[in-house]
């Protein structure tokens, strides 16, 4: 009112003709954005589709995935029948590296270090899983907006942007199939809006049936180590001590604990992944051993930031595909409360 | 790898420089080079919609560097070994492990603050929480320390780990592998303030 005061009666009509019309426009874009949400083509549509089909759509396509200054091309085959899914990644570069996954054990066969890797137990809910919180839940902390219609590799996408409310967490941009709901491509943004890491379909075909044959390893495996794990069976906790993760980012809230030994040398490690639904970070514990191969300060690798520091004897690192100042800060809140 | 020759290389790839015996000498004398050369035509062939065999671009360099890394014999070897079994605790993603202690065998870069990538000495990192100071006193003479080899191995670990258990990173089943089999970690320090 004080502004309008001053103003002379046309400047007043003018003023309050386009605060009703920001009104009227913010009422009318209030009324889109629930209709975004809700309806068919709104952003629930399309997050709950594109769910969807990475549990039933059958397809062979090759990507490129990339981060800062290094471009890997792969061939991922997908395949959902009555009786579960199964997967095949494939490196297409020299290393040879692939990846088969059913609904009881993973198998990662690696030339380069000429082993094959057999992990059973990883459930096939975790295969892949629906967003941990609903969506309601994550707008709390992402700002979700659907963008234009584009096409990657000839078929034509629905993009949505997934802005982050705050400095803790990384932002996405999703192109997802309007036809099959599949995500085509994937970017992670950094705080400032530069993409950290890239994922893109170049070519994909979907296909009735995927032949047997596709999701066998080529690869002749003599002369490999084989290495086997059963399923995962935490090892007993460590009753002498309670670790206490003092802050967390809003909305972050613990996945999954378990105490477990690490492989090859058997030490036991404790480990703690927290999430938001969409972001999420591990704190590893393990007992300090006297090898100075313990992170002390901080350390990134492309969009993913680790955070380490001694208490007591034991090591504690905080890794997460978050902002390094999330890292760093929930790193510093952690002690340990002894037990009695 | 030298960043001027690793550049003039994507340019020749791009039309936008001319493949001279320069360029065939280098390529042909460095695995390295070989290495770049052949992941550059293959992500552009996948860029351009391609079907790729995968073994087409890998045989090439596999049977090049086979025979550069042959010695000569007079007598015949036994090739294969049986195939060995290890059982291991569950729990820990063990693909990790095996996948990060190969992949770390390459070379490792720091990054200046102008981002260019320099050479530096390995910096022996401290035991003690007063490590942390050292970092940023030397991060803050103008060359960020890398971390050792045993920190990276270990840190490997945790972030390969961290990507197969947690379900932010599978809105699409694979992703997590993604960084398993496409893996060429290069990290430096952060300068802490």
């Amino acid at each position: 009112m004080c502004v309008l005061w001053g103003m002379s009666r046309l400047d007043r009509l003018s003023m309050k003709s386009s605060l009703r019309f920001i009104v009227v426009n913010l009422a009318f874009l209030t009324v889109l954005n629930t209709a975004a949400w809700g309806a068919d083509g709104g952003i629930h549509f399309w997050l709950k589709k594109m769910q969807h089909a990475a549990h039933t759509v059958n397809y062979d396509g090759t990507f490129v995935y990339s981060r800062k200054d290094q471009l890997s091309a792969m061939r991922l085959i997908h395949r959902a029948t009555k009786i579960g899914e199964q997967e095949r990644l494939i490196s297409l570069d020299s290393s040879g590296r692939e990846v088969i996954r059913d609904n009881k054990k993973v198998t990662c066969i690696l030339p380069d270090s000429k082993a094959v890797v057999i992990e059973k137990g990883r459930s096939t809910s975790q295969f892949p899983p629906p967003f941990t919180s609903s969506i309601q839940e994550l707008e709390k902390y992402y700002q979700f907006t659907l963008a234009n219609q584009e096409k990657v590799a000839g078929h034509l996408t629905q993009q949505i942007y997934i802005q982050p409310k705050d400095k803790y967490r990384y932002g996405h941009r999703l192109w997802i199939d309007v036809k099959t709901g599949l995500l085509l491509q994937k970017h992670l943004l950094s705080e400032s809006g530069k993409t950290l890491e890239k994922f893109m379909f170049t070519q994909i075909e979907y296909v009735k049936h995927i032949p047997d044959a596709l999701l066998k390893s080529q690869s002749l495996h003599k002369g490999y180590t084989t290495y086997e794990a059963d399923d995962v069976s935490p090892t007993q906790e460590d009753k002498q001590h309670q670790w206490i993760v003092g802050w967390l980012p809003a909305g972050f809230k613990q996945d999954m604990k378990t105490a477990h030994k690490k492989p090859l040398n058997g030490k036991p490690l404790e480990h703690m992944v927290f999430s938001d639904g969409l972001s999420s970070i591990s704190v590893f514990i393990e007992p300090h051993t006297g090898k100075d191969n313990h992170l002390i300060g901080g350390s990134s690798m492309g969009a993913v930031n680790a955070n380490g520091k001694y208490i007591d004897n034991f090591n504690v690192t905080v890794v997460g595909v978050v902002p390094q100042v999330a890292v760093r800060k929930i790193c510093a809140s952690i002690r340990m409360k002894k037990k009695n | 790898m030298d960043k001027h020759q690793s550049e003039r290389l994507s340019a020749v790839s791009d039309g936008e420089a001319i493949y001279d015996d320069v360029m065939s000498k280098l390529i042909a004398s460095n695995s390295e080079y070989r290495e770049q050369w052949s992941r550059i035509h293959l992500v552009r062939d996948v860029m351009q919609g391609h079907k790729v065999s995968p073994k087409a671009h890998g045989l090439s360099l596999r049977v090049s560097q086979a025979l550069e890394n042959e010695p000569t014999v007079l007598a015949p070897k036994k090739r294969f070994n049986s195939q060995q079994l290890m059982k291991q605790a569950g729990g820990f993603a063990i693909a990790a492990t095996i996948a990060v202690t190969a992949v770390l065998t390459v070379q490792q870069h720091s990054l200046s603050p102008n981002n260019e990538p320099v050479t530096v000495a390995s910096i022996p990192l401290a035991t003690n929480q007063g490590a942390a100071n050292n970092i940023h006193t030397v991060a803050s003479k103008g060359v960020m320390p890398r971390v050792s080899m045993a920190v990276e191995r270990k840190l490997s670990n945790y972030i390969v780990n961290h990507n197969e258990y947690s379900a932010a990173s599978n809105m699409q089943g694979m992703l997590p592998y993604v960084r398993i089999v496409g893996y060429v970690p290069t990290r430096q320090v952060v300068n802490e303030k």
